[in-house]
């Protein structure tokens, strides 16, 4: 290409964005280019730049049809030399650079993708948000790749998979080890994040879920003094082929070490006598905790272990009590909450009380300048019909009915797939933004809601621009909160100028955690002073009148894993929980 | 209760030991040998004695005595007549002893499942001891 006919940069490029570049260079052998970046380090403009520089027919696969409009306008306002026709989104008439979703590919099966790249001669793809792809199509592309060696493949993530034990190593065998990775911290410095705190707002169940959660409890405990107790089960144990016979099965004890362990404990708390040898091996006698029958329970119910054949019967028996309280979960035994009670805790009611106590001080502090987002798992429609429904659960609807009702000076607004919800004194400018974004009034419905009106259901009768109108709303209005599902907003969603995010979800795993925190730590190019708040909410339990940790700070503190921030007490940026030392405060002791 | 508790586990777990013993002596009979059929036959009845003794201490002690001798015996003549073989001795002595092992294997099978028969004695005695006197109350009615 000519230098004067060559795609460019139109900027300068950011610091980590010149030493991203010079790493991938090392790295590029293998014709795979793994780039982790942070959302907002501009991953996009560095893909860009490599493809460009390749200059080679390239397919840019990326999650949604959002997102696939935001990298051709990355395109064509960011590069010089470049134009529309240059561009296709139409996987069945290519040209030099096509940008396609995911969903698209899914229509194809390995040949006729394999067709597709050979006919058109591709020789650049990009996986944008690499983690996105279908569990199985990992191994197929792999698979075609291996195949088409002369393709180059450049994968974009900000969430590696980490946690999904399965299929990490699917995952690296498509888009290569990591050759350049771009942290928060890094970002925040260079000015490219903003900088931000993570909080956690601690609440403590109701009367009703403590007395269901011990409720259930007692039954579990009773389960489990009738089991330590059942001879049948205790001389099983003790006559295991891991304790009789130990020296002829060492690789099934190594394989099971866990188990092995715990049945010496068992049978030690049982008095029953077994070879010192084995004795030996678990020398410190701890009684058996909630974890060891759990697991213990489990292996028993679902490793087919011949040993246990002669007590059939009786593992029956074990098996429907513990069913009846609700102790088995697809093949995991949970002595300490059953699904129902798990799944309470974390829509705890408790939680509306938090959510609204947190927009209420975000509110004093920011006043018109809050502009604060509420991420949650579900939508709960059924309150939006009823004005006698009492509000018991955590969703989009009963977070908006509950703000609205006592907080009912601050705006609000509801954006999920299926509902979007406004203050009715801005369905006017509602009205203007889509008329900027050609939707003519025809094309719009609006049923005023509640009582007193003061909000409105809106539709649109193609949907398809709804979140970026609604973006426009919430940002130029002087609506404060804006209320949406992590299916909807919790990824890809670009709304720089939020400042304030509660996220009111169970989500615990690595990538869409990190996803969501991304929504509020955006540079704002109209607030260069913006500082963001990520707030998190807990359910804590009460065992014997003190606070405990329970199952949904567990969610949390997994949560927290990945999530680098700042020490409340030291200058160190760390991950996990304990920077906020939750443990050490006196509600604990 | 425990004390007892820690008996049962010894004896069980010495006849448990020697029908494994067996178990692995069977694996190593040559599939041409006779022998291997009715040794098949003899872990099969002796897994179904194990069971009802685990499940029944009275039936235990009925057959406390063989973990202690009987049944490692057995698990050693199976292991000595695996060697014989092995070595393909011809002499008469040797080829009298190896009949006389495989008819005492058929002859150890009956007795067992006569053993295993017997643990049910007493109950089909107190049924139809049961049964008769159901008969004989409809027929005085």
């Amino acid at each position: 290409m000519k230098e004067d006919n060559k795609i460019s940069f139109k900027y300068e490029y950011r610091e980590y964005q010149k030493r991203a570049l010079e790493e991938i260079n090392k790295y590029i052998d293998d014709n795979k280019i793994h780039i982790v970046a942070a959302p907002g380090a501009g991953k996009t403009i560095l893909a860009l730049k490599l493809v460009f520089d390749f200059n080679q027919n390239a397919i840019i696969l990326v999650p949604t049809i959002a997102i696939r409009e935001q990298w051709i306008e990355r395109m064509l306002n960011d590069f010089t030399n470049i134009d529309k026709e240059m561009i296709s989104t139409d996987l069945k008439n290519l040209k030099k650079y096509n940008v396609i979703s995911y969903q698209a590919l899914y229509e194809y099966d390995k040949d006729e993708i394999k067709r597709i790249i050979e006919i058109n001669d591709i020789h650049t793809i990009v996986l944008d948000e690499a983690h996105h792809l279908r569990n199985a199509w990992w191994k197929m592309l792999s698979q075609i790749f291996e195949e088409l060696k002369q393709v180059k493949i450049i994968s974009l993530t900000a969430t590696p998979p980490y946690d999904d034990e399965k299929n990490f190593d699917k995952y690296i065998e498509l888009c290569g080890e990591i050759d350049a990775q771009i942290n928060i911290p890094e970002l925040v410095k260079q000015k490219n994040l903003c900088p931000h705190q993570d909080f956690i707002y601690l609440n403590a169940p109701s009367k009703e879920q403590e007395q269901k959660i011990n409720n259930y409890r007692k039954e579990a405990i009773k389960i489990i003094r009738w089991f330590e107790n059942n001879e049948s089960i205790i001389k099983a144990i003790a006559i295991h082929k891991f304790i009789i016979d130990y020296k002829n099965n060492i690789d099934d004890i190594i394989s099971n070490y866990e188990i092995f362990l715990i049945m010496i404990k068992f049978l030690k708390n049982k008095n029953i006598v077994i070879e010192k040898y084995i004795d030996e091996i678990n020398k410190k006698t701890s009684p058996m905790n909630i974890s060891d029958y759990e697991k213990l329970f489990k292996y028993l119910l679902y490793n087919n272990d011949s040993e246990f054949k002669v007590i059939e019967n009786v593992l029956k028996e074990l098996k429907k009590s513990l069913t009846q309280v609700g102790a088995i979960d697809k093949g995991n035994i949970n002595l300490l909450y059953n699904k129902e009670i798990e799944n309470e805790l974390s829509e705890n009611i408790g939680k509306l009380q938090s959510i609204n106590n947190i927009v209420e001080h975000e509110y004093k502090c920011l006043k018109e300048k809050l502009k604060l987002v509420i991420v949650t798992d579900f939508i709960k429609d059924d309150y939006s019909n009823s004005e006698e429904n009492e509000i018991n659960q955590l969703g989009v609807i009963p977070i908006f009915k509950n703000i609205t009702e006592k907080l009912d000076s601050i705006k609000v607004i509801v954006l999920t797939g299926t509902t979007v919800i406004i203050p009715t004194d801005s369905v006017e400018i509602f009205k203007q933004i889509c008329l900027k974004n050609k939707i003519k009034e025809e094309n719009i419905v609006i049923n005023e809601i509640g009582l007193d009106f003061k909000f409105s259901k809106v539709e649109l009768n193609n949907n398809s621009k709804m979140v970026q109108i609604i973006t426009e709303l919430f940002e130029s209005t002087d609506v404060s909160v804006l209320i949406g599902t992590v299916a909807l907003i919790g990824e890809g969603w670009d709304a720089p100028f939020v400042n304030t995010l509660i996220m009111a979800s169970s989500i615990s795993t690595y990538v869409t955690s990190n996803q969501i925190r991304g929504r509020a730590i955006r540079i704002d190019k109209n607030n260069i002073n913006k500082e963001a708040n990520i707030w998190h909410l807990v359910c804590l339990e009460k065992l014997g009148g003190k606070y405990v940790k329970g199952k949904d700070f567990e969610k949390i503190e997994k949560r927290f894993k990945a999530i680098e921030g700042l020490s409340l007490k030291e200058d160190k940026i760390m991950t996990n929980i304990n920077r906020f030392e939750i443990l050490n405060r006196l509600f604990f002791k | 209760m425990k004390e007892n508790l820690n008996e049962e586990i010894e004896e069980l777990t010495k006849i448990k030991l020697s029908i494994n013993d067996i178990k692995k002596n069977y694996q190593e009979i040559n599939s041409n040998c006779t022998i291997k059929k009715d040794v098949r036959k003899m872990i099969n009845i002796l897994d179904k004695i194990y069971a009802e003794i685990f499940n029944n201490n009275n039936n235990l002690n009925q057959f406390r005595f063989y973990g202690d001798f009987y049944i490692p015996t057995i698990a050693r003549i199976i292991n000595r007549y695996n060697n014989l073989i092995q070595k393909n001795i011809k002499t008469d002595d040797a080829q009298k002893l190896l009949s006389n092992i495989e008819q005492t294997i058929k002859n150890l099978n009956e007795h067992f499942e006569n053993k295993y028969n017997s643990f049910f004695e007493t109950e089909i005695i107190d049924l139809d001891a049961e049964i008769k006197v159901l008969l004989k109350e409809l027929n005085n009615k």
